[in-house]
Parts: C-alpha cells; sequence; structure tokens
C-alpha cells in the first residue's frame, strides 16, 4: 500500500516541486488514475486472497521460499517444530488488528467471562474517547457493530461463524476500525509515555489521526503494544525474516506492566514477516 | 452494512442540523435516499470567493464511514483543487490508503472518527488557502500563482454566476 504511488513512476517530489509550473495536461488526471489503478490492485487481491483463511498447515510455508533459501527453510522447518497451522490474513494493511480480533475471538469462542470482560472494555471506549474530544455519533455506529459481533459469538460461535463473519468485509472491517480506536485512545490517554517513541516531530494525536485511526495504515511495535495493553490480551509474535540467525526471534507482549515472565502465555500468537501479520497455532 | 452507514448519515444529518457550522447548508437530496446528499458552501469572507453560494453533491458508499464519500462542485468553479469536472481534490477524502499525491504524511486523512461536517469545513479552508501542492486544475494553479489579480477577478465571476448575476 506504500508503494501506492510508486507503481505510476510519480515521485512526491515530482508534484510537491512548485519552483516550475511545467505541469503537462496528462499529469492533471492523474490522481484519478492512480485511484483507478490503485482500486483494481485492490480488487485483485480481494479476488485472490480471503480476509481470513481456514487453517493451514505450516509445512506449506516451505514451497513459498525457494528451495536453495536456506535462511528462510531453516527458519520454517524450525517454526514447524512447534506450530503445526498458520491462518492467513489478508495483506491490506489492517491485517495486524483482524489477525488480533480473530485470534482473540477464536480462543474465546466458548469463554464467556473473557468474553464479557472485553465487551465492557469495547463498550466503554466510546466514553473515554468522548472525554478526549471525539465526537459521540462518530463512534457510536462502529460501536455497536462491534458489540453486535461479540454478543452473538457469545451465542453461539464457532469457528466456521467467525471465518463467515470476518470474511465479510462490513463485519469485519468495523471490528477493525475499533480496534484502531482502541489504539488511538490508549495512546492519548498515555501520551507522556508514548510521545518519547514518535519520530517526524509528529504530536501524539497528530500521529493517532495519520498513522492509527486510518483504515489501511500498517501497524508498528507502537501500536501492537498499545493494543495489548489496552485489551489486556497477551500476544506472541514470531518474526521471520532474513537475518542470519537460525533461531526464530520471539517477541512477548504483556497484556499488563507486570512484565513478562518465562511462564508467559499468550492469548494469541502471530506470525511476523516483513509488512504482514498471520496467526499461528501449535496444533 | 448499509444498515449501520445509514444509521450514522441520520446522526450526522442530526447534528448538522440542531448546529449548523456557519456558511454551511447540508442533507439528503431526498428523503427516500440518504446517499446522495447536496451542501451548500458559502465562499469564506475575505477571499474571492465571498458572497458566492457554491452547490457541491456528495455521494456516500454503503460501508461509510469506514470508506469516505465522493464530493463534486456542481457550481461552477475556478479553483487549484477542483478539477474542470468539479471534483474536490483533498486529502481527508482520499481512499483509506490511498496516497497518489504524495501527501505530506501530516496531511487529514479520511478515517471513520472524521465525519461530513469536517470534510465540509476542510472544503471552505481550501477556499481560503489553495494547496499549491496538488492541483487539479492546471490553468487555475497556474494563474493562482502567476497572476493573482487575475485568477481573483475569475473566481469572482463565478460567484456572481452562483447568485445568478
Amino acid at each position: 500500500m506504500a508503494a501506492g504511488y510508486e507503481k505510476t513512476g510519480v515521485a512526491p517530489s515530482d508534484v510537491g516541486d512548485t519552483s516550475s509550473l511545467s505541469y503537462v495536461i496528462h499529469d492533471v488526471d492523474l490522481d484519478r488514475q492512480t485511484q483507478l489503478l490503485q482500486n483494481e490492485i485492490e480488487r485483485e487481491i480481494a479476488a485472490s486472497q480471503p480476509l481470513v483463511t481456514d487453517k493451514i498447515p505450516t509445512a506449506q510455508l516451505q514451497s513459498e521460499y525457494a528451495l536453495d533459501d536456506k535462511i528462510y527453510q531453516d527458519k520454517v522447518a524450525e517454526l514447524m517444530k512447534k506450530y503445526k497451522y498458520i491462518r492467513r490474513t489478508r495483506g491490506d494493511g489492517n491485517c495486524f488488528y483482524r489477525a488480533f480480533a480473530f485470534g482473540y475471538l477464536e480462543k474465546n469462542l466458548i469463554n464467556k467471562k473473557e468474553l464479557d470482560r472485553f465487551r465492557q472494555l469495547t463498550y466503554d471506549l466510546k466514553d473515554q474517547l468522548v472525554k478526549l474530544g471525539y465526537q459521540d455519533f462518530t463512534l457510536e455506529d462502529v460501536r455497536s457493530v462491534v458489540i453486535e459481533i461479540i454478543d452473538n459469538i457469545s451465542k453461539e460461535g464457532t469457528e466456521q461463524s467467525l471465518i463467515e463473519n470476518f470474511c465479510s468485509p462490513s463485519y469485519s472491517n468495523y471490528f477493525v476500525a475499533y480496534l484502531r480506536l482502541f489504539v488511538s485512545g490508549y495512546l492519548q490517554m498515555n501520551r507522556e509515555f508514548f510521545e518519547n517513541f514518535i519520530e517526524d516531530g509528529k504530536s501524539i494525536k497528530e500521529f493517532c489521526c495519520t498513522e492509527v485511526e486510518p483504515m489501511e495504515r500498517e501497524s508498528d511495535n507502537i501500536h501492537i503494544i498499545a493494543l495489548t495493553k489496552a485489551a489486556v490480551v497477551p500476544l506472541r509474535v514470531i518474526y521471520m525474516d532474513r537475518s542470519q540467525q537460525s533461531s526464530l526471534t520471539i517477541h512477548d507482549f504483556a497484556g499488563t506492566d507486570e512484565g513478562t515472565n518465562e511462564n508467559f502465555e499468550p492469548m494469541i500468537t502471530m506470525l511476523y514477516r516483513p509488512g504482514h501479520y498471520d496467526l499461528l497455532y501449535e496444533n | 452494512m448499509a444498515g449501520s452507514a445509514l444509521r450514522r448519515l441520520i446522526a450526522e444529518y442530526k447534528q448538522l442540523t440542531n448546529n449548523p457550522p456557519d456558511g454551511i447548508l447540508a442533507g439528503p437530496i431526498s428523503d427516500e435516499n440518504f446517499f446522495e446528499w447536496e451542501a451548500l458552501i458559502t465562499g469564506p469572507n475575505g477571499t474571492p470567493f465571498e458572497f458566492g453560494v457554491f452547490a457541491t453533491r456528495l455521494h456516500f458508499p454503503s460501508d461509510y464511514p469506514l470508506s469516505p464519500p465522493k464530493m463534486k462542485f456542481v457550481s461552477e468553479i475556478f479553483h487549484p483543487n477542483v478539477y474542470p469536472d468539479g471534483r474536490v481534490c483533498i486529502s481527508i477524502l482520499h481512499a483509506p490508503g490511498d496516497d497518489p499525491m504524495g501527501y505530506e504524511t501530516s496531511a487529514e486523512r479520511w478515517s471513520p472518527v472524521q465525519s461530513i461536517e469536517k470534510i465540509l469545513l476542510s472544503v471552505v479552508s481550501l477556499l481560503a488557502e489553495p494547496n499549491e501542492a496538488s492541483p487539479a486544475n492546471v490553468d487555475a494553479a497556474k494563474m493562482f500563482r502567476e497572476n493573482r489579480e487575475k485568477f481573483d477577478e475569475t473566481a469572482k465571476r463565478c460567484v456572481r454566476k452562483t447568485l445568478g448575476l
């Protein structure tokens, strides 16, 4: 997504250069052409990649990398020892949130107490955001869809119904939108702490408006920390990249401030490969 | 989820009717279809668009507010950031993830916590201060930069037209 304009060969500097006004006519509607191209690419992705897939054996990952790609083949072999299945999410910039929502609800399908806890957090978030200056009517609609999903899962949730819900863009995307607000609210309520980690001299508020709240903006560690803390859901991320070390890098995100320890029990486990998050299962 | 979109649009319509922002009048074109709106925007004071009442149309997608509406000027307007066919080029209206013009990363972006009111206020600001970095109407952008007097005159001609003069 981030490379959207590169595909047309027009760099921001070409457009932002006000020193010469030698615009050529065919550039005028570039904006629209790019948008059409982008829409087409998104349609292709949507047609070929469901928002979430069924569980797939991790062994399938072997075929994704060249046989002589030793670094990745070693890492896949390492991964397969512990994790038998992967569930893919669509690479649309929302993957972290979608994986989080799906992984969390799936883990707690029959755990009514935990779902009730999360439902309450979901319910309370709106008022917290209103206190931060958000307009009530911009939150109410999104919250009510999310509450509806949680209530349906509580009543008669199965893995299959969850997949159906999450493959339906409207349901799935409302959940993503609201998790983005969880992150935004948490960052703003703990701004003294997080301010130090924001680059480009942005304020926390600006960061939330441009990098958290808009759909399809990708997530970084700061988003992950904020969401796990806001939802109080411990998360383990297994990093798989081209770094030379043969072992996989594990990063645990605690849901509370008590810190992680050897007995860390994640509620959700994700596989991170540069730019993308999928779900992992031990069995 | 058109049901959620409809509820949201009704809530926004109530809000805009009860607390209308200065110089803006907006609502659905007909009671039958809440997904097509008309908005009347008054040209901001102290700008060449002052006294003009510009008619615009907004079309909302069925997944609003996850995706932004599309907006178009119906009244003729000569402005660097409005395409000759009336479409408005402003960052808050771009589809999520879409960054065709290489906007500053700090540019306002669409998200579900934005609103119709915020869009219209952004457009009013744009009338007052064109964004030279993303020209949609080359002639207007060029004239705005090189011959401000002529630009103001052309803008005022559009104002007179909106008033039927």
